[in-house]
This record gives structure tokens, sequence and C-alpha cells, in this order.
């Protein structure tokens, strides 16, 4: 078993585009980009990178099969060469006072009183917020680092973790196209569009400096030796990437101080780190009508799931490339990244969580989990 | 990798109006700059289909089609072409210079970024290192630079100190002996490494921005409403980016390349005031 831990670069801006429109009609003249590839995004670019140094034929599906085996977890974004992560849904941010002063504050699953009711499912605990909260959440918290978030995973009430830095989302650049007609030398009549790119980069020097640069990481596991060094085309309108295999170490482990509080707890948390793809919706498809279950690489461990902060869902689909589909893919939804599972421990020991199913994906289906949809970070509550 | 990747570089002979449409601010037609840094590129998208106007003619359809992909409008019949184009990156800006007339200025991060990305593309670098002692008001120049006098240098209204430097000599040989093969000695001796900050505010202020006006036919005077300013990249500027041949184009690139060979072309708006004229050099 070969793995492989690789950054990809941009070169230029790229474009992952949604799934809205995009043509000469009137209404859908501007190719928007998502905020982060999906998974599957990354995965696809990583085997036809592989695919085309190992000379694969692209229409022998015995090669496609062997390409899809390639098992390809994350992105993680990189900032700077640090670890970045969405925000986890069950921490409030807000800014206080004139001097915007950082509060943050954890939500918790609260048991319902006699005479209170929600329209959770049944067996759905709510979540509310552990302090008061003054004002609305404040924008612009939308990553957290790793130092922050493992703080974060490993406090049970919230209480110790430092505020979080503000970091944005990636800039976004428009570029306005036009054709010209080759015999007036004169823009061409409907056909000035605009495309949205994600900039990779960001330098400012006004006031306090900024250098930003942005990669995203890779783990890759394959049967066979894969050379991955070198520029591929990434996202839309054949944008280029840099490829570079990094040290094995810079993939993320679970810190010590995390793996001790997993130790024994009777309660955890799932974080997912990239979105994930489940059977039964918002919810793991392993757990069964009694909301009880394993998650995949740790069999021996039994959770039953309290409570859930789940962000509105996202809809990923794309375009069938292999010579016998050649069709659009079927539209599923996914649990964003960021979304926490609140569970209780029933039976084994979750320190495993902490090794065999750090950074592994809970996604039911194996191909999901071989695309990296639903890498899993725990903590506990 | 590296037979299946080029340099390019564009050397402006006049002024380059890669615009990005109307603008509700003091110049009206700006020109496009690359959202990271803030400083002027030449799109992909605008390169790749110049090239493609340039090199063709009515003997290549095939090698044009395939190079640049098939221009249909049906995405049925359409065809993506095997030539992948990178941005076209300021590499020097042309700058007043009290001294010297004009300085070839660039920065370290322009520098860092160039031999970055030629290394993830496996082609040698023309340089290697990026020398220290760019940063705030200290400028690197090379031996017996035309910029310099008494370790003053004066870029626009920029008061900066001047210190001779090896690396620097070695870039700007470097950079000469890819596009000033004829006259080595009018790049190098205006070469200077200003600091990241210094090089911000020349993209930002020593751009050249044009007052145009449009005359009524019968009595010669201004239209009413038809003043614009008009912004552009100076004539003299260096852009450098690359062009790669996508891996699934699996034969031998050698053909490819042979018919690959634009010298100049026009880029950017306002080709028939003479704007966009620039020099390509392969490398």
């Amino acid at each position: 078993m070969n793995e492989q831990v690789v950054r990809i670069r941009a070169i230029d801006p790229l474009l992952f585009r949604d799934g809205r429109p995009f043509g000469a009609d009137i209404g859908s003249l501007l190719a928007q980009t998502l905020p982060l590839p999906y998974p599957s995004t990354l995965a696809g670019f990583v085997r036809t990178f592989a695919g085309n140094r190992w000379g694969v034929d692209w229409a022998d599906e015995a090669s496609v099969q062997r390409v899809l085996n390639i098992h390809v977890r994350g992105p993680l974004l990189m900032r700077n060469d640090k670890h970045v992560f969405r925000a986890p849904a069950d921490a409030v941010v807000w800014e206080q006072g004139e001097k915007k002063q950082v509060g943050l504050t954890s939500l918790r699953p609260q048991p319902v009183q006699p005479g209170e009711g929600s329209n959770l499912p049944p067996g759905i605990l709510p979540l509310l917020p552990q302090k008061y909260i003054e004002g609305k959440p404040s924008e612009g918290y939308d990553l957290w680092t790793w130092d922050t978030l493992s703080q974060w995973l490993a406090d049970p009430t919230g209480d110790a973790t430092s505020s979080p830095e503000k970091i944005g989302w990636l800039e976004v650049e428009e570029r306005v196209h036009v054709a010209i007609e080759d015999d007036k030398g004169t823009s061409k009549e409907e056909l000035l569009f605009t495309v949205q790119f994600l900039s990779f980069e960001r330098y400012r020097w006004e006031g306090q400096a900024q250098r930003e640069q942005w990669a995203l990481l890779v783990r890759v596991t394959a049967d066979e030796p894969v050379s991955l060094q070198g520029v591929g085309l990434l996202g839309g309108e054949k944008r280029l990437a840099a490829v570079e295999a990094v040290d094995n170490s810079r993939w993320l482990g679970c810190p010590p101080e995390l793996g001790q509080a997993l130790r024994g707890a009777s309660r955890i948390r799932l974080f997912l780190a990239t979105p994930a793809i489940f059977s039964g919706g918002w919810k793991p498809g392993w757990l069964d009508a009694n909301l009880t279950g394993s998650p995949p690489f740790a069999p021996n461990l039994k959770l039953q799931l309290v409570s859930a902060a789940v962000r509105r869902h996202e809809a990923v689909s794309g375009w069938d490339y292999r010579e016998d589909h050649r069709c659009p893919k079927a539209v599923r939804w996914l649990a964003p990244a960021g979304s926490v599972y609140f569970f209780q421990v029933l039976e084994g020991e979750p320190e495993l969580l902490a090794t065999e199913a750090w950074l592994q994906s809970v996604c039911d289906d194996l191909q999901d989990q071989r695309d990296g949809y639903g890498l899993a970070l725990w903590g506990i509550w | 990798m590296s037979d299946r990747v080029k340099a390019i570089y564009l050397h402006a002979l006049t002024p380059v109006h890669s615009g990005t449409g109307q603008a509700v601010a003091v110049v009206d037609l700006p020109i496009a700059r690359e959202k990271a840094t803030g400083w002027p590129i030449i799109p992909a998208s605008s390169l790749k289909g110049v090239l493609r106007d340039a090199l063709s003619n009515d003997n290549n359809k095939g090698w044009i089609d395939l190079a640049f992909g098939k221009d249909v409008r049906s995405e049925e019949q359409g065809e993506a072409g095997v030539f992948c184009f990178t941005d076209q990156r300021i590499l020097c800006l042309p700058v007043r210079s009290y001294f010297g007339t004009f300085a070839y200025a660039t920065c370290p991060l322009v520098l860092q970024r160039l031999v970055r990305d030629m290394r993830a593309f496996g082609v040698q670098p023309l340089f290697d290192a990026v020398p220290a002692g760019a940063e705030g008001m200290n400028a690197l120049v090379t031996k017996g630079s035309t910029l310099a006098k008494g370790g003053k240098l004066y870029l626009e209204d920029l008061d900066l100190s001047a210190k001779e430097d090896e690396q620097t000599q070695k870039i700007a040989n470097a950079l000469a002996g890819k596009l000033f093969t004829e006259n080595p000695r009018s790049f190098t001796e205006r070469f200077v490494i200003v600091s990241d900050e210094v090089f911000n505010f020349l993209c930002e202020t020593a751009m050249e921005v044009a007052a145009r006006i449009r005359l009524k036919d019968e009595t010669k005077t201004v239209e009413t409403g038809a003043l614009w300013y008009e912004e552009a990249v100076p004539a003299e500027s260096l852009f450098s980016g690359a062009v790669l041949i996508a891996d699934h184009y699996r034969r031998e690139p050698t053909d490819l390349w042979n018919k690959f060979q634009p010298s100049l072309i026009q880029l950017g708006g306002n080709s028939t005031v003479g704007r966009g004229l620039c020099r390509v050099v392969i490398a």
C-alpha cells in the first residue's frame, strides 16, 4: 500500500462551478464558484493526474476501476502552511462593545422539560447556547485554525477555548469575458459573460501587512506507486494547479491532550472536516431506528445520537466523463463540513477514535469514503 | 515535464489596455488587476484568444483546433484544446526615474512567485535565489546602474536608497539574456528590485492614464459627456507566464511546439489607436 500526502496549490485563481446554469442565455451569464471544492473534485483531479501518468486507457473499464480504487482523503485547507477548518456549527461567535471584543459560546443538547417541545426528529434534543448572547452572531469567523479547533474539541463546555481568529473565505475574483467578431474586430453580441474564480493568494500592504497563501492537502492511498508531482488541470476553464508530495507528517494526527480526553469519555462529538454524504440524509446511515450504531473504522464502539448541529444542506453533482457514461451525475445532498454530532457512548472505548477513526470517513458508501467525503475529527462534550 | 511546458514572456511595445469594462470611479476604463495583489495582469483567456487568432491561417486549421480547441458554439461538437495558458503576471514595470530616464522595477514577491511556479512546472528557473535587502525604502540595483547616483535612486516621487548587488546583477543578466538579446545592457543598467510595498505603490500610481474625448463632426468641439479616462500598463512593461500541454495529449509534443512561434501580437483593447502591441518570447 502506497500512502502519500500531497499539497495542491493553485497556479492561478481557480473555478469550482456550482450547479447554477451558465450559458449564452440572459440570466445565466455568470459562472459562479463554490467557496471550496468538494472532495470528489479533488479525488477526480488526483485520479486523473495519476491515471495519465500510468498511461491509463480511459475507455477501458478495468483501467478506470484501477484508478477509482485510489483512495483520496481530503481536501484539508492550509493557510500559510497551517491547517484551517470550517468553523464548528456548535460554536457561536459574536463581537461585543465598541472594541468588538470577541465572545464565544457553545451550543449543547438540553433536555426538554415537561410542557416544552420541538419539531426535531424523535430522540433528538434541541441545542441551546450556554451563554446569553448580546446581539447576533458575527460574520467573518468562517474558518478556524487547528489550534483553536483542537482546543474546542477537547473542551466539553466551550468555556476554556480561546476566541477564534477572524478568518474569512478565500477571495473571489470576477472576470468579464468577451468574444470578438472576426470580421469587425468588435465584441460579439450576446457573448459578454462573467466568470468567478477563487483566489488562493492574498497580499495586502496597507496598514498591517497581510500575506496569505492557501493550499489544499490530500492523503492518497494506492495499491501501486504513483508519482504525484507536477502541474495538472483543476476545476473549470482549464486552470492549472501545482501538485507536490510533502512529508506524511503534514497530515494531521490527533493531539495527545485530545486523545487523553477521549479515553473513557461517555459523551463524544463528531466534527465533519469535509462534507459528508449519508444514506440517512443529514444523519449517518449506520445509525438504526433508535439512533444507535457503530461508525466505520470503529466497529467495537456503540454510539447513540443525542443531537446534531448541521448547517443547511449543500448539493453536489457533476459530469461523468467515463466513456460508457458521459452523463450528468445525480444530485446528492451533503451534510456540510463543520457539522457537529453529539453522541452518548453505549459500549466500547472511544480512545480508538483518536487513532483508527481519526480523519477517516464516516460515510456509508465505500466509494464516498474513497472520494474523501465525511472525514471525521472527534471531541468530547 | 519540461518538454510539455514553455515559459512565455511578453514585452509591451506600446501601452496595453487589458480592461475589465467600465467602472464607476475616477478612471472610467481600468485595467485588469490580479485580486491577490492588485497588480496588473493579462488574463490567460485574453492571451489564448489573441494567439489563436494570430497563429491561424488557411493551412493550419487542424493544428489550431488541436492546440486551442474547436471553435464551435455547440458544446456537443466542441473539443477542448491541449494548450493550457496561465495568466500573464507583471514581471517588470517601467517607472519614471530621475536618473537613467526610466527603470525596469520589480520586487521580491514577483521574483519569488516566478521561481516557485517555474519549479512547479519542472522548468529550470532563470535564476535560483531572490536577494534579500529590497525592503522598505531600500532598493537593489546592478553594478554600474544608470538609475542610482551617490547611493540614491528616485522613482516617480519616491526617494530610495540604492545598493549594488551581485545577485540582482545575475537576475538582470538572466532576464536580459531571454528578453533583450540584441542589447542586454539597455535592460540590465535599468533593472531595479524595490520592496513589495514600493512596487505595490508603483502599480497603483505609475500606470498610464489617458484622457480621451470625442469631437462633434460639425463644430470640432468636444461632445457633451464625451470625456473619459482610460488606464493602460505602460510601454516597456514585462509580463511572464507559461503554457502547458494537457496530460490527455499523449503524443510527442515537438510537432505542436514547432508551429507555436508567435512573435508580435496585439493584446487588449484600443488596437486602432496603437494599444497593446507586444513582443512574445517563448523560452
